[in-house]
């Protein structure tokens, strides 16, 4: 019989069978395990209604069809009707007519889940939802993992032929999908590929490329899999090496399973979305990289520095120019005419060039911490117009996933961090000049750069913008660029602009998030001390992806995530160190860390500690005592508590018989525990012994004064404010200030 | 006899190739939660206390049951089924037979039991240089093996109804095993070991005296007294003639 | 060893009766040949015999007590082959008798080599189950059955998978055991119940429609059984039933049995196994 009327007589059988449509309507209930609060309750909108659900569908119906698929593939061996099929048709025919017909129906019941689903999901979200980016996750996460759940499962069973092994083969598979690692890999994670977040302010294609790149490399596997286990059909009555030596006569097979592997490999290898660092982020601190440039006498320096930036958004890619006027000005010969700089990984020179003509380079192929290294040679006396053009997709850094994703291209969102923008020259002096910048967007986008609005703008006549900056020093840290509303407030004597996505203006205007912004710097200014950090007197508050997790502090900027101005954020008023939380303790960084009283890092003492216990003090301000002691107090007693009870902390001797990793784990363990919970203890035993809240701010009040305002007042360098000097101070001793866990209120 | 007969069913057990891949899941499981929970000990506790080892003994035990249950599934099989009208027209009733298979699967477990003890202590006679690991088996087997033997006696008796069934009660020892229910219904002890140090006052040495309520022992004894029942209801139903489910 | 089944009814939750009054006696020694149709009631009387099932109505007694009872004494005695059975695939041929031998409280090698050479089966001793063809695995179920001397062998087409030289040595095997034991041999192969069996019982629909010498059937159904010669498209005489038909230069030579054979029909000696279908046909009219 032909193969595609075997696929015809597969498809009817199929669905005529009660188990088929029992696992139909089983699918269709899957997406409700996403909803369930056993998963990641999120504010996030996108993530709670659609990245939840689909997960959880992928993986359950996944496991589903591939439990159908066993027994199905099972059944003619059951039942004993293999001797008349195999005399019927090839022994691989039906298989593969049955695998053909199950993906059409899975992939049609995929469909029809999202459809039945969709109106309720179009509801809840409002105007969040779009359509587009709804069956994008369809197509890529769901019905893939269907089809490779299936494809997996019927491989182990033609390889095995025994149905025990190769349910627990898949379920061992399944279950290495769970393990922390794998979690944690994008790439790893076949049965679903990891999601990071989405984000409701600036959509997100980026965790939707990064899975359809995975979705291609597994799905090839399981495809390159499922044709190798096919030629491993019994025939003969033999077993299964001899079985797939004979079926490999059919050449189509092991060859097609062959480019198949390679091209999974070979997207594997060159995948362009996260960098190939393979050292965790706990190595970063043990070298410092491109050191062998630190102590270079920098002959050639760069002026007139000019950078050209053109995301591409519909393709996720960045084109740039960076254009220098090479001066000798050091005095000295040029010895070593082999100059460097880094740029993001994933972006390939297309062109250096000295005065027009090209200059030969090498771009190596280590990546260390998000930067790839270039080498030009230049012809003596290595001076003139020096050109380099670059392109390609940003990539991210490997050991920061899945916290930050910095660098992202989408059609309504740009977010470029550090050498996603410019490269970095390693041994060109470029920090004493400057440079100016042209970013080219479209007309309806703004520019943020530095977490500030850009007003300098010209159109380019067809729909774009090129938005000019002059910044004093080459190095930038962000730039980002969107649909953005900015409102101006006035508090604590600052200019505020409070900038975020406006798709959320509305929930803006209805929550007076204005007035919560000005209540959080009157409070400080009040406190503590004016702001001193700012530019032109004006501090700018950023709404960031929530693809970038955390805040952040910079002179005159502020970060805070996009989690905080959900609607279901917003009314959920009994949260502990919620997304509102981060943002408070994220403005407050501008007293207590480096753009305020800059604090010496010691074993229990430093900026976060005295961040963390200033906001405890104004979460208590807004949500009252009991809510304050539930969600600080109480938890950095617990922390505390627990750290004082950890066995390595109590016997630190046997902690040096534990491997190194481990060790470096429980002491950085113990140093978040240190400064983000008994420091703040201590600091509240501080207040009780002082006698108050007043005193202690009267205390806090003083040390800003001094250890910032005087000192820049007189023109001097800030030093750092250690514990000593708390001490000293407050006229507490250590013995008093110490902590545990019977610590009372 | 009998021992010979519990001899050859232990070695259909081995030959099955079934249990020996479990056998191996379970310490591949086994040093995975020695290296990211054991060796860092729980409750605050030494990873060498009682409280971590009895918190290991409870990780260990759905995968353990799940192991146990599998190889029981195969009684259920219909190609079983068939092997089993022979030695049931011997002397020895179903039931009989089902019990000696029951032992052959306690002794099984036994021996994932040692295999597992081993893997905890030895690490810590090496590492740590402490005994105190070698009384600890006892403590371990109280844990455990009213567990088992309940959750095998529950395999008989679904098992009798349809054989698929004690599939259907793997998969929910293996759901059942991620839960964290409180006593007494913490049928795999997974969460009292872990959390009931924390609550308890430490001593001179920091270290919470390992003690156990008297409502986990109770459930333990529940737990036994249960899976004795089943399986006594399920070996006395097995003596009567019944039909034959093949002819069914 | 006295076997008595005294008006036994077996109804199954299905509905389907599949013995309706059926009574029979067997003393050993003794060799019965048990006749039928598919679905005629062969295998359920079996079971029942081996206390497998428990009868609707009427009562089991073995050497004059009650079965049920003696289920444990019964199996010690009893030899059983079904007619489909299954083997422990993952042991060999040696480990598996030891088994059953085991089970049936039989200890020592010595029991387990004498069924293996009877049974053929010393060259595939060591080897595993899953590895012998259907014949050897049908072996290997005659030597459990022998394990022990059994007193009463109850055997449920033994020789099916057989060659005809193998199925010929068992079943003057079983002959021989006959001796001093009760045999009861179920089969369709009329042959060996002619060649060994000193009794048949023919059952159909739940009853048995004779129970006797074999000799005694075919004296029965002297003047039933006729030949004659048809042409192509000829029908079946009324009241006849054809038992084989062979291609002959003048047609079709036709083989007959019938309570009134026609005239044309010139009678034959009849075979035990036109005697069989004669009653079947005859047992299926009343």
């Amino acid at each position: 019989m032909k193969y595609s009327r075997l696929c015809f007589v597969e498809l009817r059988r199929l669905l005529r069978k009660k188990s088929f449509w029992i696992c139909v309507i089983l699918c269709c209930c899957t997406p409700l395990l996403g909803f369930l609060p056993l998963t990641f309750e999120d504010d996030i909108l996108s993530n709670k209604y659609i990245a939840n659900p689909v997960i959880a569908a992928t993986a359950a119906g996944g496991i589903i069809w591939a439990v159908f698929s066993l027994l199905e593939a099972s059944r003619v061996h059951r039942t004993g009707t293999d001797v008349l099929t195999d005399a019927v048709s090839a022994p691989a025919l039906l298989p593969a007519a049955r695998m053909t017909a199950q993906i059409i129906l899975v992939t049609c019941t995929a469909l029809v889940c999202a459809l039945i689903w969709m109106p309720y999901i179009a509801h809840k979200m409002e105007y969040l939802f779009s359509l587009k980016f709804y069956l994008a996750n369809i197509a890529v996460m769901l019905v893939p993992g269907w089809w490779l759940c299936m494809l997996i499962m019927e491989s182990l069973y033609q390889f095995t032929r025994k149905a025990e092994a190769a349910a627990l083969i898949f379920a061992l598979a399944v279950g290495c999908c769970f393990l922390p690692y794998v979690m944690l890999n994008y790439s790893l994670r076949w049965i679903c590929p990891t999601v990071v977040t989405y984000s409701d302010a600036f959509p997100t294609y980026w965790p939707l490329r990064v899975g359809l790149w995975a979705r291609i490399i597994w799905l090839s596997l399981g495809l390159a899999l499922y044709l190798l286990s096919l030629a491993a059909v019994r025939k003969y009555q033999r077993g299964m090496i001899v079985s797939f030596l004979r079926g490999c006569k059919q050449v189509c097979l092991p060859i097609s399973a062959a480019l198949l592997i390679a091209l999974a490999v070979v997207m594997g290898a060159y995948q362009p979305f996260i960098d190939h660092d393979p050292r965790s982020y706990l190595d970063e601190d043990d070298e410092f990289f491109w050191k062998e440039y630190i102590d270079q006498r920098l002959v050639i320096s760069a002026v007139n520095i000019r950078y050209t930036i053109a995301p591409h958004l519909t393709t996720g890619t960045v084109s740039g120019t960076a254009e220098y006027d090479l001066k000798n000005n050091s005095g000295y010969k040029v010895e070593n005419n082999e100059f460097s700089f880094v740029l993001n990984p994933g972006y390939t020179i297309e062109a250096i060039t000295l005065d027009e003509n090209p200059v030969p380079f090498e771009t190596l192929p280590t990546v260390v911490s998000e930067q790839r290294q270039t080498k030009f040679t230049l012809p003596q006396p290595c001076v003139g117009h020096l050109k380099i053009m670059y392109h390609g997709m940003p990539a991210q850094r490997r050991s920061m996933l899945p916290l930050l994703v910095m660098s992202t291209v989408d059609p309504d969102y740009v977010s470029l961090y550090r050498n996603s923008v410019m490269p970095e020259m390693l041994n060109i002096n470029v920090t004493s000049f400057g440079a100016d910048y042209s970013i080219i967007l479209p007309e309806d986008m703004q520019l943020l750069w530095e977490y500030k609005p850009v007003t300098d703008k010209e159109p380019t006549g067809d729909g774009k913008n090129i938005w000019h900056v002059k910044a004093d020093s080459d190095y930038i840290f962000n730039l980002q660029a969107g649909k953005f509303v900015t409102r101006k407030i006035e508090a604590g004597g600052v200019h505020i602009d409070f900038t975020y996505g406006d798709i959320y203006d509305s929930v803006v205007e209805e929550n007076d998030i204005c007035g919560a912004v000005k209540a959080v710097i009157d409070y400080c200014s009040e406190h503590y001390g004016p702001l001193i950090y700012t530019e032109d007197d004006t501090l700018s508050l950023l709404q960031t992806s929530a693809l970038i997790t955390g805040g952040w502090a910079f002179p005159g900027a502020a970060t805070w995530m996009e989690n905080i101005l959900t609607p279901e954020s917003l009314k959920d008023a009994e949260r502990g160190a919620s997304a509102k939380e981060v943002f408070i303790h994220e403005l407050i960084h501008h007293w207590w860390g480096g753009y305020g009283v800059s604090f010496e890092e010691e074993e229990i003492w430093g900026c976060e500690g005295m961040t963390v216990y200033s906001t405890y003090r104004l979460v208590k301000e807004l949500y009252g005592e009991e809510y304050a002691k539930k969600y600080y107090v109480e938890k950095w007693i617990d922390e505390v508590k627990q750290q004082d009870r950890n066995f390595y902390n109590r016997y630190p001797a046997f902690l040096e018989r534990l491997p190194k990793a481990m060790i470096k784990q429980i002491l950085e363990d113990n140093s978040g525990v240190n400064h983000y919970s008994r420091m703040p203890l201590m600091l509240l035993k501080a207040e009780q012994l002082l006698g108050g809240e007043a005193e202690m701010d009267a205390l806090l009040n003083r040390i800003y004064k001094e250890q910032v305002i005087d000192h820049l007042a007189d023109g001097e360098v800030l030093v750092d404010y250690s514990f000593e000097d708390f001490l000293r101070d407050s006229g507490l001793t250590e013995e008093e200030l110490h902590v545990d866990e019977n610590f009372a209120l | 006899m009998l021992m010979k007969i519990l001899r050859y069913e232990l070695k259909r057990i081995r030959l099955g190739r079934l249990y020996p891949i479990m056998l191996l899941c379970n310490i591949v499981y086994a040093c995975i939660w020695m290296w990211q929970i054991g060796l860092s000990g729980v409750g605050g506790t030494a990873p060498f206390s009682k409280w971590t080892y009895l918190a290991y003994c409870g990780a260990m035990l759905p995968a353990a049951v799940l192991s146990l249950l599998l190889s029981q599934a195969n009684y259920y099989s219909e190609k079983q089924q068939k092997a089993d009208i022979l030695p049931l027209s011997s002397p020895y009733t179903a039931g009989e037979l089902m019990l000696i298979r029951i032992t052959a699967l306690l002794i099984c477990f036994l021996i994932i039991f040692l295999g597992e003890y081993l893997l905890f202590s030895i690490p810590f006679a090496l590492f740590f240089g402490t005994a105190e690991v070698l009384g600890y088996p006892l403590i371990g087997l109280i844990h455990m093996l009213p567990t088992v033997i309940l959750m095998l006696a529950l395999g008989c008796l679904i098992g009798k109804i349809r054989g698929w069934l004690v599939y259907v009660l793997a998969a929910v020892t293996f759901i059942t095993g991620l839960a964290q229910f409180s006593v007494p219904f913490d049928l795999f002890g997974n969460k009292f070991f872990s959390e009931y140090p924390l609550k308890l006052p430490t001593g001179s040495a920091g270290e919470p005296a390992f003690e156990i309520v008297p409502l986990w022992i109770c459930s333990r004894i529940v737990y036994f007294a249960v899976g004795v029942v089943i399986l006594l209801l399920s070996v006395r139903r097995n003596r009567k003639p019944t039909l034959d489910r093949a002819e069914n | 060893m006295k076997i008595d089944i005294e008006n036994i009814t077996m109804i199954y939750p299905s509905g389907k009766k599949a013995l309706s009054d059926v009574s029979f006696h067997a003393v050993s020694p003794g060799f019965i040949g048990i006749l039928g149709p598919n679905g005629a009631g062969k295998t359920t009387l079996m079971k029942l015999l081996i206390a497998g099932l428990i009868p609707t109505k009427g009562e089991i007694l073995l050497n004059d007590k009650p079965l049920l009872p003696q289920e444990k004494e019964l199996k010690a005695q009893l030899g059983y082959l079904p007619q489909s059975f299954g083997l422990f695939d993952e042991l060999k041929v040696t480990e598996f008798l030891d088994y059953m031998a085991a089970l049936k409280g039989i200890s020592g090698k010595d029991e387990i080599r004498r069924v293996l050479a009877c049974t053929g089966l010393e060259e595939q001793k060591k080897t595993p189950i899953r590895q012998l063809s259907g014949g050897q695995r049908q072996r290997v179920g005659i030597a459990q059955a022998l394990l022990g001397n059994p007193q009463l062998m109850i055997l449920d087409e033994p020789t099916v998978g057989l060659d005809p030289e193998e199925r010929v040595r068992f079943r003057n095997i079983f002959s021989e055991l006959a001796q001093d034991k009760i045999v009861l041999l179920s089969t369709h192969i009329i042959d060996d119940v002619q060649a060994v069996c000193s009794r048949v019982l023919i059952i159909d629909g739940g009853r048995i429609l004779f129970d006797g010498e074999p000799s005694a059937l075919v004296e029965k159904t002297e003047g039933k059984v006729g030949v004659y010669v048809a042409q192509t498209g000829d029908a079946v005489p009324e009241g006849c039933h054809v038992v084989s038909k062979v291609n002959v230069s003048e047609g079709v030579l036709c083989r007959i049995t019938g309570d009134h054979l026609p005239d044309y029909a010139e009678p034959v000696r009849p075979t035990l196994e036109d005697a069989y279908l004669c009653c079947i046909h005859k047992g299926a009219r009343t």
